[in-house]
């Protein structure tokens, strides 16, 4: 079994990540200019053997993670795994009780070493909004400028600039609660942007949207912030939004960092079954490893019938009891099944979703499998077979299924 | 796995900058670390001194007057002894009953109001909270003074047949006590369970109505999630009432009704002074109060009371008509006519009206004012109170706001939960027992000897202000300083302002509506001060209430109602002037807040 100890540094692996070139990032006083490397490659942040305890909670479990210029980096994970105390820790509205974060080579926070947020030359767009409620769009939006700007001039230009940007320059005037939900997360990424910093922080920033707003406000943050050439930490729970925002994911689980890279590579080969589970998968099934095949792969009983399976990555197993995790884009419904990758079940449930059917199926052993697509609808009730193709079937060693997020 | 932590000092890099700069800061302190790591010390010291030694000190004397050289003994309950007995025994109780009544009374009627207020959509709900404002800012001895004038014989009232010797028997009795006490009380009842009221939400309604019960069912089934607030709304009334000293030393001492308060002030105040007895008295109070929050922590204890979630949808407003408003209106017409109308009409009617003389225009005068503005004493009290009320005032809020901060701080830690406790302490002390405290721990040798000499100083009489002011301004504070969003400062810190600038530019602002009301109510808490006035103001030295309270108990009744109206005249102008002055120069953001959503 791939062992992910919290120990492993878990650097980006893909070499074909590379972050957009970023000569110079800012930060302590601004006064002051430190000069970062300018080759691609130098880390903007690094958080080296983070830890973080709250009372005697072990918030975070040794993170280690670099972050390169110009890069979007998403952290997912269920609520309490840690992000928003990662993000929080880099924002430097939290203390760290061991490791450092550097940015650069300047270490920014340790257990004896804090630099506050106001020196760290970074930007945050909240869940909230935090928008403060005596000032004008305007206002808001200017005062994230104050620091580097102190033209009055400039700075206005500045500010009416990218209200245009947001399409809000005819409310520059107004108050946020003159505003609606979406408006006011779009004057908090004007905000976040205006100063053009050296990261920008997003804390969960469309969970209080409602579904449509989401859609669009994610497309003009990954347009926009793609435009700044700012490097991106971003949070949140929701995995779509993760993937279709992300150039790398960090997936967080009770404190530790168990897996970081590509959307693409965490789908394909998830590290463990929780990162399995929190990336969709249709069912979690038991099975046990009958032969290897040819190609790699392994065909494995269920209490439902033959399936062939293969592993993730370097997963090791070291028996031949295995839990199977089943994605379930490549799983297909067809009349019947016909035998080895194929099962009988039960359609439980349908929901029609537009440019098809999602379906709910019961296996012969009583396995749920869930979101199972069809461009045809197969009725409640009705017998069916479903294919499950190799790249569908994912093998890890057995374990309990408290695993799932 | 054990889990060590490294518990050395954080350094806060203050000018941080380039990477040499940075690194060669390390072992500097900055002052925003300064300030985090003084901040609670300060007001640590702050509370030990306006509170904790003098009140500890006092009550120890009780048992110990030898300790502080006043007595032969080094422990002694012959002050208890003397405490339970005699007036000393009827004041206590005849306390706990005017208490009593007054706690029942204010917060039946409180409860009426707020119902009115927030579960109806009658137009006089909407002034409600103003008009209680105007309650609380009249001292419970105005009132007490008004009522004197109102049924004193021969006057307006009398003549038109409105007030007879069994009237007068009554309302300046027990009865009068009582109700005044617990008319005072009802802004304090009202501000503790209107927010209760209004936030029960519909929804516990509309589930007990979906489940099958019918209103009284339901009313049944919804009012016990208003428990703490009630028993919140009780106990601040009664203690009001126990530590109340303005009716004490008006009507209740023109009756030869004992009271715990009197006692007190009698057994220091009158040669030869006793003052472990008076802090045997006091040790009675407080432990009564102890008693009342330890039954209501009990009741309470392990029972989930939140009616405020962000989930809470606000209650529909009914529709009172016919018999039912006309009743409704009636009841806050009647209560605001007693409290607020009457006296004041009372108490200016009788200024201006010849002394026993019939209601005709002729019998007109200015005399009562006359006679006051020729005293050269008036400029004095006027003065003193002014200047007092405007240096207690600020600085009260000033050291509210951060104590607030201290306490709605997610970690308040240790000394947040020791500071919380002597607060809430202090809250339930009466203002008398500090004052004692006040007299008798700075007037001890030891004090004198370490160079401590500000007793019979206008200093001390600004501590007494500050230590009665503090603990409920500071709680009153705590409503909006909770209210804050934390990531509101967090923004201003992320986007470049430092802690100070943060709180001045992201955070002060939204608080600015709640300390000018803390500051307002606070000026008039003080400008009309009496027990801690009485007791802790220099020789010589009179302010307004002091000034009022020896024209009453010189028998000039109309001199000391004309003071009251200019003393009410000033507090009106004072707050009419500040919110004017905010109004026109607050800057338009400042205003916005608490102007719902589109």
């Amino acid at each position: 079994m791939k062992s992910i100890s919290s120990e492993t540094k878990l650097n980006i692996a893909d070499s074909q990540i590379q972050g957009t070139e970023r000569s110079t990032w800012k930060y302590g006083n601004g006064r002051r200019v430190a000069k970062q490397s300018s080759t691609v490659a130098a880390d903007v942040v690094t958080f080296d053997g983070v830890e973080k305890y709250y009372a005697e909670q072990k918030a975070l479990k040794s993170i280690h993670l670099s972050i390169k210029p110009g890069q979007f980096v998403v952290l997912l994970g269920p609520s309490g795994s840690g992000k928003s105390t990662m993000l929080r820790c880099l924002g430097g509205l939290e203390k760290i009780d061991a490791g450092e974060i550097r940015f650069g080579n300047t270490v920014v926070s340790s257990p004896r070493v804090h630099l506050p947020p106001d020196r760290r030359n970074l930007a945050m767009v909240f869940q909230d909004f935090a928008l403060w409620p005596h000032m004008t769009v305007a206002e808001n939006v200017g005062f994230a400028l104050e620091r580097s700007e102190s033209d009055k001039r400039v700075l206005k230009e500045k500010v009416g600039a990218l209200l245009e940007k947001v399409g809000l320059s005819h409310k520059a005037d107004r108050y946020p609660n003159t505003l609606s939900g979406g408006e006011q997360q779009r004057v908090s990424l004007a905000r976040a942007l205006v100063a053009s910093p050296g990261m920008i922080l997003f804390d969960e920033p469309l969970s209080s949207l409602d579904a449509h707003l989401r859609e669009r406000l994610r497309v003009e943050i990954a347009a926009l912030t793609r435009e700044s050439a700012s490097s991106v930490l971003y949070i949140t729970h929701d995995q779509s939004e993760a993937f279709a925002l992300a150039d790398v994911v960090g997936i967080l689980d009770q404190g530790e960092l168990v897996q970081f890279g590509k959307p693409e590579t965490l789908y394909n080969e998830p590290a463990t079954p929780f990162v399995a589970h929190f990336t969709g998968v249709a069912s979690q099934i038991d099975a046990t490893i009958q032969e290897r095949l040819p190609t790699g792969h392994y065909r494995v009983m269920t209490s439902a019938g033959q399936l062939d399976a293969r592993l993730s990555g370097s997963t090791i197993l070291d028996s031949d009891e295995v839990t199977l995790m089943l994605r379930s884009a490549p799983i297909h419904i067809q009349s019947d099944a016909f035998g080895a990758g194929e099962l009988k079940g039960r359609v439980v449930d349908v929901a029609y979703r537009g440019r098809g059917y999602d379906h709910v199926i019961e296996t012969m052993d009583g396995n749920l499998l869930h979101s199972v697509f069809s461009e045809f609808r197969w009725e409640r009730q009705s017998t069916v077979g479903i294919r499950i193709p190799v790249e569908a079937c994912i093998a890890f060693p057995r374990q309990a299924r408290s695993t799932e997020p | 796995m054990s889990i060590t932590r490294n518990e050395a000092p954080v350094i806060e890099i203050g000018d941080g900058g380039s990477e040499e700069s940075t690194n060669s800061k390390l072992h500097q302190l900055s002052f925003e670390a300064l300030t985090s790591r003084l901040g609670r010390p300060v007001l640590w010291v702050i509370l030990g001194v306006v509170s904790v030694i003098p009140t500890a000190s006092f009550l120890i004397l009780a048992f110990s007057p030898r300790l502080f050289d006043q007595g032969p003994s080094w422990l002694s309950v012959l002050a208890f002894q003397q405490a339970s007995a005699g007036t000393e025994l009827a004041g206590l109780r005849n306390s706990i009953l005017i208490g009593i009544g007054a706690s029942l009374i204010a917060s039946t009627i409180a409860a009426t109001l707020a119902l009115i207020a927030q579960r109806t959509d009658l137009k006089v709900g909407r002034y409600i909270p103003t008009a209680l404002w105007g309650v609380l800012l009249v001292p419970t001895y105005v009132v007490a003074v008004g009522w004197e004038e109102i049924l004193s014989k021969g006057n307006l009232f009398s003549q038109i047949g409105l007030v007879n010797a069994g009237v007068r028997n009554l309302f300046l009795g027990p009865l009068g006590i009582v109700l005044i006490l617990g008319f005072s009380g009802v802004p304090f009842a009202y501000f503790a369970m209107s927010p209760a009221i209004a936030g029960m939400g519909k929804r516990f309604e509309e589930a007990a109505r979906i489940h099958g019960a019918r209103t009284p069912k339901t009313i049944r089934t919804v009012a016990p999630i208003i428990l703490p607030a009630l028993f919140a709304a009780l106990i601040i009334v009664f203690a009001e009432a126990l530590g109340d000293f303005g009716v004490a030393s008006t009507i209740a001492a023109n009756a030869n009704i004992p009271v715990a308060t009197t006692n007190i002030m009698a057994a220091i105040a009158t040669f030869p002074t006793n003052f472990p007895e008076a802090a045997a008295v006091s040790w009675y109070l407080v432990l009564i109060l102890g008693a009342v929050l330890t039954v209501q922590n009990r009741i309470i204890r392990n029972r989930s009371y939140t009616v405020l979630s962000g989930r809470s949808a606000f209650a529909a407003k009914s529709h009172p008509k016919g018999k039912v408003a006309f009743g409704l209106n009636l009841f806050v017409y009647a209560f605001f006519s007693i409290t607020l109308a009457v006296p004041a009409l009372g108490a200016v009617i009788s200024t201006f009206l010849v002394q026993y003389a019939p209601f005709k225009f002729s019998n007109l005068t200015l005399s009562a004012y006359t006679t006051l503005f020729s005293q050269q004493s008036l400029g004095g009290p006027i003065l003193v109170s002014l200047k007092m009320a405007v240096i207690n005032a600020t600085l009260t809020v000033i050291i509210g706001v951060a104590i607030a901060k201290v306490l709605t701080s997610p970690r308040p830690g240790f000394t947040g939960r020791i500071t919380d406790v002597i607060l809430v302490g202090s809250v339930a002390l009466p203002a008398l027992v500090l004052s004692a405290g006040f007299i008798f721990v700075f007037n001890l040798p030891l004090t004198v000897h370490l160079g401590i000499n500000i007793f019979g100083t206008l200093i001390l009489l600004g501590i007494g202000y500050l230590a009665i002011a503090l603990p409920s301004n500071s709680r009153l504070l705590i409503g909006p300083v909770a209210q804050l969003d934390g990531s509101l400062m967090a923004a201003g810190r992320i986007h470049g302002a430092g802690q100070a600038k943060s709180f001045r530019r992201c955070v002060l602002p939204l608080l600015a509506k709640s300390v000018v009301w803390a500051w307002l109510l606070t000026f008039a808490s003080t400008f009309g001060e009496l027990p801690t006035s009485q007791m802790l103001a220099p020789t010589g030295v009179r302010t307004m209430a002091t000034a009022i309270l020896a024209s009453f108990q010189a028998s000039h009744l109309a001199s000391a109602t004309a003071f009251s109206v200019v003393q009410m005249a000033i507090v009106l102008l004072v707050i009419v002037a500040v919110q004017t002055s905010f109004g026109l120069f607050a800057p338009a953001g400042w205003k916005n807040i608490g102007v719902g959503r589109r």
